[in-house]
């Protein structure tokens, strides 16, 4: 499978990572050949197979409908890149 | 005094009962050692001095009142790998977009060793975010191999892995996700296991891929192993995917296990024999697989037929989900912020693109890669449907054999940069690890011999969900003999 | 053009009155402190995992059940990603191809016709934080109190029609959530949100025409009104020939219109991908049976337990049942006092429009079901009447008094002595001898005025039927 650049930005984007164009050129390479690879499954006929989503059988953990202890504002503060008066604060959209 | 950096975990228990040394005394000749070799391999990037001498302190106090009531692992040191978080101690997975990260919680795993009376000597390097088989891909500089240190230690636990090898520590705590824990344990020299996935909790792992990764161990022997896994297995409300299975006294076991099965049939899957694995390699794992005829065990030839496509379904299903769980990591709550962000979306783009190094971002793309329209049904989809036919594999030969015994890595470890030049190569490298992983299997290596460098060979032993009782017991009759 | 149609379908979140969050244990009350109901799991810190909350499936196998809904044996989470600062990790944790409840259906009425809404889908999931734009500043504040509060989302088959559907249909499902106690139900507070999707095509069409989803509506009205305005608008570009376009728009309540938002800039692949860290939800007939056998009585039983058991008329029980706290006052007021027409009448004229004219919510009704009852009580036994009634409900509004103290205090008691009544009747009659006059001429409308006057003498507290009677007795000597 030949991956565009375009498809690259595309991805990119999804994965909000700003890449360079010399970035995308070595990951249309790089992903390029790793999918190539990737496309070897395609020899095995999964027709009646059945997705493995979880390894064990097992089912129904929960919680009970209680509260704990929420953690304290000046840990949350101490941790954010910027906070203010309790909130985190980020600068606005492009758009606005 | 003797060196007590090359003691088991059980003849340091001894000294610390027959008051022969104090666990301070344990704990600041294992400080010292790090001191010592730390610049030379880097497996360290913060060491919790301060921490490990109060925690030393209080052991000695525990056993000073009642020793024979106290856990095992009483003033015992480990090492953590960063991948793990530990409250109020800056926890980055080797990452630059986790620098200067304090968590306000701790790790299951973690917590159960701290509780056990264990002393925390640090944080260890790794590959970042478990991404790598190498150590190449820290953010904080090369771990290196103590055996030869021209030579990689293997990853992404190099750090864990080269503590123990180098005396740094008797135990510690790894993740591994594709052969994490395994691979550098074969690549040092030493003993690593992977659990069952469910035996011990994720919590407070930092996730890579949360329907493979597991918290495992490194020691200088099984029986090392054997205690660390007692302490850290166990269902954890907090981890909805740990299982509610009692956790049996492995060490109790480990000399009884083996043998009660007469004619234990041990599993050899002739795809791991084929193509790619180093001639040397083979030869020193079917010597000594052959050495091993006189424990009586019965050889049988299995077949894992779709050994070939695992490295595809792994790297599909691991990115894929390492896309979805690294996407929290965007410079809002925590972590790096890019300086030049002007609005929102740049603070998103320019901080995961500063903050992330290029395995970890190629992998993000990757997994969006396979998860996007148009192309989940062609490789997400279908990677999950050759993990089921992996699983089968496994199933099938199970039939036939007790534990399955398979090289760790198709070559010894490789030179600084001889495999970072392609990635996919690097993957392939994986090849005898991650089937395992897929089926979700208890997996552990020990070491089995050394090619012509002198550098270590790793035998990997892979038995059923759960019974880490009968290969702990086995891998340690192997590694005597 | 008479022949175009509209379609309809709505898109409902209610948020659930649990205790705790869906995947953590932080509170989930309104009105706190930003980011102080939070913890690891609702921040997304490296290395949290998600734990199921059961209240959260009890809520949601209720709602289910009372929507007519299949409730699904095994339901599979799935992760939903997209990138935006009040989404903590980002993705959210919804379900996708295995939601819990499908496949059921609600009745509604609208000009007095029954019709069946149909239900796609019921399922849970995580709410989002809260994104603060400030005006006239550049940056925007980010609260994650609201982030990881439970969701159940409705989805609603395009079976409705009009604009009124599209509110009956709301109106049902959000007294029903209140019946069952799993959602606050204040639109305001974001608690019971909806989209609505609408589209308009020829009424013969085979295929539905390009839909068009409507945001922020907070209101049962305004759903009715943004729903009326971009149908029209919808039409009249039909007419002029001009292609609709699939998009998404927001009510602007104020000037009544709806309004293009900017395209995103992230293009929606939510990437999709079955949840590794929950394991699958299985749900046995025994868990479904012990829910149901917990289950409040719904809506619609109570209004035919109104009809039938207290006689009440349909228009009466309607109301009464239009919120379950009204309900249950009525029955309680009853076990004061037996008369279910009069209390109804009570609770529908005098309480409702004192509530209206206030501002209130039934919940904050001052005036208990008791004292309701007793009022109703001094009425029939003759002690007050019912204009002094209307006095003493004002001062028991005002006061929250019993009635009884009330009409002592305030010496209301009715006065039903004959010499008393008398007495008044010939003072009155005394007093306007022109009046007289004219009505023993004929005019009998002045027989009123004659009441009138009497009842202001002895200061309202006669008891109107008796001066009736003796009034006419006495004009007729």
């Amino acid at each position: 499978m030949y991956i565009t650049q375009e498809t690259v930005r595309h991805i990119a984007k999804l994965s909000a990572l700003e890449l360079s164009d010399e970035e995308v050129k070595k990951a249309q390479q790089q992903i390029g050949e790793i999918i190539n690879y990737m496309d070897i499954l395609s020899k095995v006929d999964t027709t009646d197979v059945e997705p493995t989503l979880h390894i064990h059988n097992a089912i129904n953990a929960f919680s009970e409908d209680i509260i704990l202890e929420a953690l304290p504002v000046e840990k949350i503060k101490a941790m954010a890149p910027e906070f203010q008066d309790g909130y985190f604060k980020v600068p606005k959209f492009i758009n606005n | 005094m003797n060196d007590l950096t090359t003691l088991s975990i059980l003849e340091m228990r001894q000294g610390l009962v027959a008051s022969e040394f104090s666990a301070t005394e344990l704990t600041h000749a294992h400080l010292d050692k790090i001191k010592e070799t730390n610049p030379k391999y880097n497996s360290f990037l913060r060491v919790t001095e301060e921490l490990a001498l109060t925690q030393a302190k209080a052991a000695d106090e525990k056993i000073a009142k009642d020793k024979n009531n106290t856990p095992l692992l009483t003033g015992i040191p480990v090492a953590i790998k960063d991948q793990l978080v530990i409250n109020g101690i800056e926890s980055t997975c080797a990452s630059k977009i986790l620098k200067g990260f304090i968590p306000p919680y701790t790790c299951t795993a973690v917590e159960k060793l701290i509780q056990a009376g264990a002393v925390i000597l640090g944080k260890t390097n790794q590959d970042e975010f478990a991404m790598g088989s190498s150590g190449e891909n820290s953010a904080f500089g090369i771990t290196r191999n103590p055996i030869n240190t021209d030579y990689v230690p293997g990853g992404s636990s190099s750090g864990s892995a080269v503590a123990v090898a180098a005396g740094q520590a008797p135990l510690s705590l790894g993740t591994d996700t594709g052969g994490s824990i395994r691979q550098p344990a074969s690549f040092t020299g030493i003993v690593g296991i992977k659990p069952t996935y469910g035996r011990v909790s994720r919590n407070g792992a930092v996730a890579f891929a949360s329907s493979l990764d597991q918290i495992g161990l490194f020691a200088r022997n099984v029986k090392d192993i054997a205690i660390g896994l007692k302490y850290i297995a166990g269902h954890d409300p907090r981890d909805s995917t740990s299982m509610d299975i009692e956790v049996p006294d492995y060490l109790k076991n480990i000399d009884t296990a083996f043998p009660k099965i007469k004619n234990l049939r041990i599993g050899i899957p002739k795809e791991y024999f084929t193509s790619g694995i180093n001639p040397e390699v083979e030869q020193v794992l079917r010597n000594k697989i052959q050495q091993l005829k006189s424990l009586g065990i019965n050889l049988v030839e299995i077949s894992l037929q779709h050994t070939e496509i695992s490295i595809a379904a792994y790297y599909i299903i691991a990115c894929a989900e390492a896309a979805s769980n690294l996407a929290r990591f965007d410079g809002v709550r925590y972590g790096w912020r890019s300086k030049s962000a002007n609005n929102i979306q740049e603070v998103f783009e320019k901080s995961r693109a500063e903050g992330f190094g290029d395995e970890v971002k190629r992998r993000i793309l990757l997994g969006n890669y396979v998860l996007s329209a148009g192309y989940y049904d062609a490789y997400y989809k279908k990677g999950l449907k050759a993990r089921t036919l992996i699983i089968k594999d496994f199933q099938e030969a199970f039939k036939d054999c007790d534990i399955i015994v398979t090289p760790v890595a198709p070559t010894t470890a490789f030179k600084f940069g001889d495999k970072s030049m392609s990635p996919l190569e690097m993957y392939l490298s994986d090849a005898f690890t991650v089937p395992c992983s897929l089926a979700g299997l208890p997996g552990i290596s020990i070491p089995c011999g050394k090619d012509s460098k002198g550098l270590p060979i790793g035998m990997q032993l892979i038995g059923k969900a759960f019974s880490e009782v009968l290969l702990l017991s086995t891998a340690h009759h192997f590694y005597k003999n | 053009m008479s022949d175009l149609t509209a379609i309809i379908g709505l898109e409902v979140h209610i948020q659930l009155a649990t205790q705790s969050k869906i995947f953590s244990s932080s509170a989930t009350e309104t009105g706190q402190a930003p980011n102080s109901l939070t913890d690891p799991v609702t921040l997304g810190l490296p290395g949290v995992l998600p734990v199921l909350n059961k209240a959260v499936v009890d809520y949601a196998i209720k709602l289910g059940l009372a929507t007519n809904c299949k409730i699904r044996e095994k339901s599979i989470f799935a992760r939903k990603h997209y990138t935006y600062p009040d989404l903590p990790k980002g993705y959210q944790i919804s379900q996708h191809d295995k939601p819990t409840c499908y496949e059921g259906w609600l009745n509604i009425r609208v000009n007095k016709q029954s019709k069946k809404i149909g239900i796609t889908r019921i399922q849970l999931e995580e709410d989002t934080g809260k994104n603060i734009h400030l005006a006239n500043e550049p940056f925007s504040l980010i609260d994650l109190n609201r982030a990881g509060v439970p969701l159940l989302e409705i989805v609603s088959e395009p079976d409705m029609r009009l604009p009124e559907e599209a509110g009956a249909y709301l109106r049902i499902l959000h007294q029903l959530v209140k019946y069952l106690n799993i959602c606050n139900g204040n639109m305001e507070e974001g608690n019971f949100r909806c989209d609505a999707n609408v589209s308009v095509m020829q009424a013969n069409a085979q295929e539905f025409g390009t839909r068009v989803e409507i945001k922020n509506l907070n209101s049962f009205k305004h759903v009715e009104k943004a729903l009326a305005f971009e149908i029209e608008q919808q039409k009249k570009l039909i007419e002029q020939g001009v292609t609709i376009i699939q998009e998404t728009k927001l009510w602007d309540e104020v000037n009544e219109v709806t309004k293009s938002m900017r395209s995103k800039e992230y293009s929606a692949d939510y990437r999709f991908f079955p949840e590794p860290d929950l394991l699958p939800l299985i749900i046995d007939e025994n868990w479904i049976a012990n829910i149901k056998d917990n289950m409040p009585e719904l809506p619609s039983q109570t209004f035919e337990r109104l009809v039938d058991t207290y006689k009440l008329d349909e228009y009466s029980a309607e109301l009464l049942i239009s919120d379950k706290y009204v309900a249950d006052y009525f029955e309680k007021a009853l076990t004061s006092h037996y008369n279910p027409n009069g209390i109804s009448n009570w609770i529908t004229t005098e309480l409702f429009g004192r509530l209206n004219k206030e501002s209130m919510e039934f919940l904050d009704c001052p005036v208990s079901p008791k004292s309701i009852a007793i009022l109703v009580k001094l009425i029939d036994t003759g002690i007050i009447s019912g204009k002094i009634a209307k006095t003493v409900f004002d001062i028991m509004w005002r006061t929250g008094k019993d009635p009884q103290s009330i009409v002592k205090e305030q010496n209301l008691i009715q006065i039903s002595d004959n010499i008393f009544i008398q007495e008044i009747i010939d003072s009155v009659l005394k007093q306007n001898p022109t009046q007289l006059q004219t009505y023993k001429a004929g005019k009998v409308q002045l027989f009123s005025y004659f009441v009138g006057q009497a009842m202001k003498a002895s200061n309202d507290k006669v008891n109107p039927e008796l001066l009736n009677e003796m009034l006419k007795k006495t004009l007729e000597q």
